[in-house]
Parts: C-alpha cells; structure tokens; sequence
C-alpha cells in the first residue's frame, strides 16, 4: 500500500512536471523583460530566458541580434517601406549595450558592425539554464528618439534570439535539444523559426514632447526587421575573435 | 577585423571607454585620422544624444578637440555640430601642444546632434574628443553616443 502510494505520488508528480513543462513551453518565449518604452529615455533591461531545450538540457548560451537599421527591413503600418530608418528614428545605432553579469553566465560581450556600434551581444559558458528555471540577462537601451516630423507613433524592433542548448554544426542547429529559436520565421537564414518568435522592443513616442504633426491623423506604426544579411552575419557567437557556435 | 575596421572600433571604442564615467562627467576619447597620411577628405561622423538620465533634460551639448600631432604647417583638426537648423564649429588652432580648443556649445535642448571631425588637408593625426550634454545650469546630463563614419 505504502509503495502504492508512492508509485501514486511519482505518478502525480510526474504529470504535474510534464503539464507545467509543456505549459512553460508554451508561454515562456525568451523575451526581453521589458518590451515597451518611451522615446528619449534609458531603461535597463533583461532578456529573460524562459526554458532550456528539453528536461535534460541546459540553455549553456544565448546570442542576441537587433536590427541594425542599415539593411532592416521596415514595414509602416504592415507595408513594405523603402525609405531610410532615419525617416523614423533620429538615432538607432542599434542602442544597446550588453551588461556584464555572471549571475547566469560566464562571459559576455557584443556583436559589432564596422563601425563598432553595438548590433547585438551574446552570454554564454558555465554551468547553463536548467530546463525548470528562468535566466536574466542584463543589457541596457539607450534613449532612442523618433523623428519629430514623422508620423511614427511606435517603431517596434524585433530582434532575434537564439537559446543554445549544444555547440552544433550549423547543419544540426535543428535538431531537437541542441536549440530553441526565437526569431523571424521566412528570412531564408539558418536560425529562421518555424513561426516568428522574435522578440519584441517597442520604441514609444512621447505625444506630450514630441506631438504628432497635424497631417498625421493617428499616426503610423512602424516595424523593424533585421535582413537575412544581418542575421547571417551577427548571429553566430565568437569568443575572442573565434567563431564557437555553431561549430566550424 | 581588417584594419579600416579596426580603427573604426577603435574610434568607437575610444568614444565609448569613458561612457561608464558617465556619472562622473568624464565623456573622453582619443583616435588617429587618416592613418596612412594620404586622405584630405577623411573625416569622421557621429551622433550624439542628449537626454534626461535624472541629472535634468539637456541643454547644450558642448565638445572640445585637441590635436596631438605635431605641427604641420597648414594642417588643422576641425570639429563641428549640427542639430536641426542650427550648427557650430571649433577648431584647434595649436597642434601637439598640451591644450584642447576651446568648446564649441550648441544648445539644441534634449535629442540627437551630428558631430563631424575633419581636417584641412591630407596627413595623419592623433587627436583627443571631448564631448558632453549639459543640463541649462551646466549639471551633465545622459549622453550617448553611435558612430557612422570614420574614414
């Protein structure tokens, strides 16, 4: 009887773990903490890693890209827009700024386009993410400011993230345990979701300071998406100077 | 990274090193211009924002250069600022020596300014930057910075 129970609990406790496990895959994207802000300010900011790859797995790295605002695709009110971010937003560079932290791993440090402006970052090495927990990673977003005469109300970035759960040959990124994608779906790149999964950072205008021109009517919603080129090109994770994942 | 590249993130690097001293009004850096000595046009492009970190919205943003090379007779470091319809400039008039030009100030409130580098004609120089966003009683305020061009 005792065993019985026993087997009855390890049972419930089992269910319970499976239940919550595809709950928390379900609602546990790996998001930014905060995914809304006001123009003209500085907000600290984590990525918040949800789950790892599996029960057994552990995320051992995460690796961030933002849109870099010179090839990005941009969308105004969901359709295509062929002008320049600078239409929009007076100074995206992208405004990023990893922190560094070895609360939850070992090392940080940026992803740089030519210029040196930060495009993204990645944190990896130590003993990783178990599947049950939630990780912070801190980076700061500068005071990022919309044009005055622009119509834009919003300018929404999505950035993609990618959740390392096993170093892997680019060719096996997409096998089961080795990565969770939280990205653009359709970009044509090796680290394109299934369904886009790509975090969001939203750039609000400040309607009191920066007051939309009269002949904008309710304004205009404006998207960012990081290019193919960009992904390809910033997504992978080199630790000094040494590309490490995914492995050569 | 290839040396152009090198040197562009040096800038930025540059720029950026004291950004931790914020706090401590300290937004400094040091580069060297047209390394190999044969491009008058060189010129470098960034853009500053000014912002309200809880120090009190921006008024002016102020910047300084100093020219560490040696003196070459008709070869000058410029530095100017621009925001909307309004733009200033300084130059440092005294090469190699221990002294920055004066500042230039252009008070164009909380935002984003452009600061351009430039110099007169072909020729190598090491130079200083000195760069900050004031608040109207000259308390420094949140300054950020992203470079577009350094060639």
């Amino acid at each position: 009887m005792q065993n019985n129970n026993r087997l009855t609990f390890a049972c419930r406790a089992a269910v319970t773990a499976a239940v919550l496990t595809a709950s928390s895959s379900v609602l546990a994207h790996t998001t930014f903490e905060t995914s809304s802000m006001s123009e003209g300010v500085r907000v600290l900011n984590n990525v918040q890693i949800g789950h790892a790859c599996g029960t057994d797995k552990r995320v051992i790295a995460t690796s961030v890209v933002f849109p870099d605002g010179a090839d990005s695709t941009i969308t105004v009110n969901g359709s295509a827009y062929n002008g320049a971010l600078t239409d929009f937003v007076s100074n995206w560079g992208p405004n990023i700024q990893p922190l560094f932290s070895r609360a939850v791993f070992d090392e940080t440090d940026e992803k740089n386009d030519a210029n040196g402006n930060v495009v993204g970052f990645w944190a990896g090495g130590g003993p990783g993410m178990p599947n049950h927990m939630v990780a912070y990673v801190p980076f700061r977003v500068n005071a990022t400011n919309i044009v005055p005469t622009s119509c834009a109300t919003s300018v929404r970035f999505r950035a993609n993230i990618v959740d390392v759960c096993e170093l892997s040959k680019e060719s096996d990124l997409k096998v089961e345990g080795n990565a969770h994608f939280w990205t653009m779906a359709g970009l044509g790149t090796p680290y394109d979701a299934d369904a886009t999964a790509a975090a969001s950072l939203t750039i609000t205008r400040n309607l009191t300071s920066n007051p939309l021109p009269s002949n904008c009517g309710s304004g205009v919603a404006v998207e960012v998406v990081p290019s193919a080129a960009q992904v390809i090109r910033d997504t992978p994770i080199k630790y000094k100077g040494v590309q490490v994942w995914p492995t050569p | 990274m290839n040396n152009t590249t090198t040197r562009r993130a040096g800038f930025l690097f540059a720029l950026l090193g004291c950004l931790g001293a914020a706090q401590v009004q300290a937004h400094s850096g040091s580069a060297t211009m047209d390394e190999a000595g044969n491009k008058a046009s060189f010129t470098a492009l960034a853009r500053v924002t000014c912002f309200d970190d809880g120090a009190g919205p921006a008024q002016f943003l102020v910047a300084r250069i100093r020219d560490k090379s040696p003196a070459v007779t008709g070869l000058y470091v410029s530095l100017q600022l621009l925001k909307g319809t309004r733009a200033t400039s300084v130059t440092d008039l005294t090469s190699g020596d221990a002294e920055y030009s004066e500042f230039a100030t252009l008070a164009g409130g909380n935002g984003t300014y452009q600061l351009i580098i430039n110099k007169t004609k072909a020729g190598a120089r090491d130079f200083d930057l000195e760069w900050h966003c004031l608040t109207a009683s000259n308390d420094h305020t949140g300054t950020e910075v992203i470079v577009d061009q350094f060639e």
